[in-house]
């Protein structure tokens, strides 16, 4: 990957952010700093705060309507982060006004919000991609990597938790196009499930009183997924917890921070070996953790989490005109599905491709 | 108005900020605080103009200089200036001269560490201090880690007891009697330059947690390893291992603070913070006569912190977990507040240089701090 400070030379996409609130503010602005844009315009409805907010990062104008900023016609390109239900109504809007689109997850609030961006996609030419962080953190992209190298076998299940809930009444949730924890932050794990392991072929959702469960997934190669909505765990300390297991060994990643393989080769006498440290060194498990010492890139959260990399592989994607391939629209699209099939199952397995019957 | 945590708009004061320097440093982890601090950036200032003006519209001040002094001469109404430079020819930091003349201009100064190579340096900035009376704060940021302000809270905690020992890890290359001398005799540039700016790191955490050493002893291995030990004058014991050779990996430092009362605290790579005690053991189960480990209720056994990064907080931020936003935020407020730093403060500087002067003493004896 290619840093390029924002002082740097080299080509640069034009872009505007849209929709300066506090995850904006947080993640979003800053990770432009290591990005190959130049910021050249913020919109948002608060005139008074885009103004504020151009000003502090170094944009030459404030726009409060979409429809500005795509008549400058300077622009290559939006990053958009203005909520689901708003997603694909002003990525459309962008694409059709020939800009490509950078969106926060979640991309919309439904499946068909996802397939109507894909089809303004395909009449635009334009490339679009949906901010799933969890694809891009240097954890989870270590053990996409083991997976690929293949040298433990093939991937056979893959578990991981995150303290969420699948609501009740999830038609009338479709239906409504309420906002709820399971869209917002849902997608997470969900795409982190996704990037690992493709598209599921069913998904099955099981509730636990208090709205935590399990969501179970199987996925065309014969692995199975289980994702544990751990509602109720406290939040502040470690949230997430995700191993990938091969044929012969397993990966795991602890809270994003810390990634242990572990090989296979170490010996394993069940009556009678008493040294866990016994074997090779290469059948040892290998310890990925970045140090917080030293003032490095790799140990800021904008990098960790996955911040930097998301806009960077679009960015990149647009300047050499190549696809976006991690966090895609069809990514986005299978995501949803699964998201959608979460609100549908009550207990019993949702093939995907069934999901626009179940729908009704 | 400023932007707040959340991305909204408040009226509150700030403080009107020039800033010398446009590196590497500076880019990656002091002009981000300002998103999250009171301080309005007025202006920046680099040697490189180009530079300036490109790090200007990044951060979102309306000026650019490519000298100070016309800087600290235009800009009205400046209340303070950051001070984020590379070393001199000697492998100096140029803290001292620069500090002292923004002081005389009036303005609040704050500096990146090391704050000076010498004692009398920081004394000269001290006088500088008082006679504009204005506040320098040296950017130490080992003072300002959200997880060693929790070790400080934990070992000050009536039931913790006295700390009786201490032991910091930090992988440091620590000179040789003659590289010293040529350091410090003869100008020459050399890997004192850098023990200088780092030695500042466990040197400013030791005297954040335990006050000032008397004296040390230290011992040096062929490869440039050390350890070095502190004596207090109420004879508590530190000791320091400056670990180089060792990997670049996670768990570079490692704190460790044993208390007089059954209690110690350990802070992992500045991320993990244990507070560990012993549950008594039940009635009858003593030595060698316990078999289970887990027994006592939750307020008697080891508490631990460490923070998630799932989401996006600014807890998780490197700018938060490495001290960067305590040491600008304390700084800022100070000024707000119209008082002294509580940390970070020339006379903790002139503590730690001191120590940097002791270890140019030489190995092998013992030496008054």
């Amino acid at each position: 990957m290619a840093i390029r400070l924002s002082h740097e030379d080299g080509p640069r996409l034009r872009v505007a952010v849209v929709g300066c609130g506090g995850h904006a503010y947080r993640s979003v602005f800053p990770s432009l700093d290591y990005v190959a844009v130049d910021l050249v315009a913020v919109c948002d409805l608060d005139p008074v705060r885009a103004k504020k907010y151009a000003r502090r990062f170094g944009a030459q104008d404030a726009h409060t309507r979409l429809k500005d900023v795509i008549a400058r016609g300077d622009l290559d390109a939006i990053l958009l982060s203005v909520g689901a239900p708003h997603h694909p109504e002003l990525a459309c809007e962008a694409l059709e006004g020939g800009l490509h689109v950078w969106m926060e997850k979640p991309p919309s609030t439904d499946v068909g919000g996802v397939q109507r961006m894909i089809e303004a996609r395909g009449r635009s030419g334009k490339r679009a991609a949906v901010g799933f962080k969890k694809a891009f953190m240097p954890a989870t992209r270590k053990m996409k990597e083991v997976a690929e190298r293949g040298t433990l076998g093939a991937l056979t299940s893959l578990s991981g938790r995150y303290p969420m809930s699948i609501p009740h009444g999830g038609m009338n949730v479709l239906a409504d196009k309420k906002g709820n924890n399971w869209l917002g932050n849902g997608v997470h794990p969900l795409s982190l499930f996704v990037f690992l392991a493709g598209r599921p072929d069913t998904l099955t959702a099981y509730a636990a009183p208090n709205g935590g469960g399990f969501v179970v997934m199987q996925f065309p190669s014969g692995a199975v997924g289980c994702l544990h909505n751990a509602e109720g765990s406290v939040r502040g300390g470690p949230m997430e917890r995700y191993e990938a297991v091969f044929e012969q060994g397993h990966v795991v990643n602890e809270n994003n921070a810390r990634v242990l393989v572990h090989r296979p080769g170490l010996p394993f006498d069940y009556r009678r070996g008493y040294d866990f440290t016994a074997g090779p060194d290469e059948a040892a498990a290998q310890i990925f953790e970045t140090q917080h010492t030293l003032s490095t890139l790799h140990n800021k959260a904008i990098f960790l989490q996955g911040f930097v990399q998301e806009l960077e592989h679009f960015v990149e994607a647009c300047l050499k005109d190549e696809p976006v391939t991690i966090g895609s629209l069809e990514q986005a699209r299978a995501v949803m599905e699964c998201y959608e099939a979460g609100l549908l199952s009550g207990g019993k397995p949702v093939n995907l491709d069934e999901l626009p019957a179940l729908r009704g | 108005m400023r932007i707040a945590f959340n991305g909204r708009l408040r009226d509150e004061p700030r403080i009107r900020a020039g800033f010398i320097g446009c590196g590497s440093h500076a880019f990656r982890n002091i002009y981000p605080t300002f998103q999250f601090t009171p301080v309005e950036l007025a202006a920046t200032c680099d040697l490189d103009l180009e530079r300036a003006q490109a790090f200007a519209k990044q951060f979102g001040a309306p000026n650019a200089y490519g000298d100070f002094r016309r800087m600290l001469a235009q800009e009205r109404r400046l209340d303070a200036v950051f001070i984020v430079t590379g070393k001199d020819a000697r492998g100096r930091p140029p803290y001292p001269a620069l500090a002292t003349e923004c002081l005389k201009a009036g303005v609040h100064v704050w500096i990146e560490k090391p704050p000076a190579a010498t004692c009398a340096e920081v004394e000269a900035m001290e006088s500088a201090a008082r006679r504009s009376n204005r506040i320098v704060l040296a950017g130490m940021k080992k003072m300002f880690f959200p997880a060693n302000e929790k070790a400080k809270e934990l070992i000050g905690d009536a039931n913790f007891g006295k700390v009786s020992l201490a032991s910091l890890h930090y992988p440091q290359y620590t000179p040789t009697a003659q590289e010293f001398d040529a350091f410090l005799t003869r100008g020459e540039n050399n890997r004192v330059a850098g023990f200088l700016d780092h030695l500042c790191h466990p040197a400013s955490l030791l005297v954040y947690l335990l006050g000032m050493p008397q004296s040390l002893w230290y011992d040096r291995a062929p490869n440039g390893a050390a350890v070095a030990h502190f004596r207090y004058a109420d004879g508590r014991l530190a000791t320091l291992l400056l670990t180089h050779g060792q990997a670049r990996d996670g768990g570079m430092e490692r704190t460790l603070l044993v208390g007089d009362a059954g209690r110690h605290v350990v802070v992992e790579n500045n991320l993990r913070v244990t507070l560990h005690r012993s549950a008594p053991a039940p009635e009858g189960e003593g030595y060698g006569r316990q078999p289970s480990y887990f027994a006592g209720a939750p307020e008697q056994t080891s508490a631990s912190w460490e923070p998630e990064f799932s989401l996006g907080q600014l807890y998780n931020k490197g700018l938060f977990l490495l001290g960067y936003w305590g040491e600008v935020e304390e700084f800022a407020r100070a000024i707000l507040e119209q008082r002294q730093p509580r940390k970070g403060t020339l006379a903790q500087a002139r503590q730690v240089t001191r120590i940097f002067e002791a270890f140019a003493e030489g190995p092998r004896k013992e030496i008054e701090l």
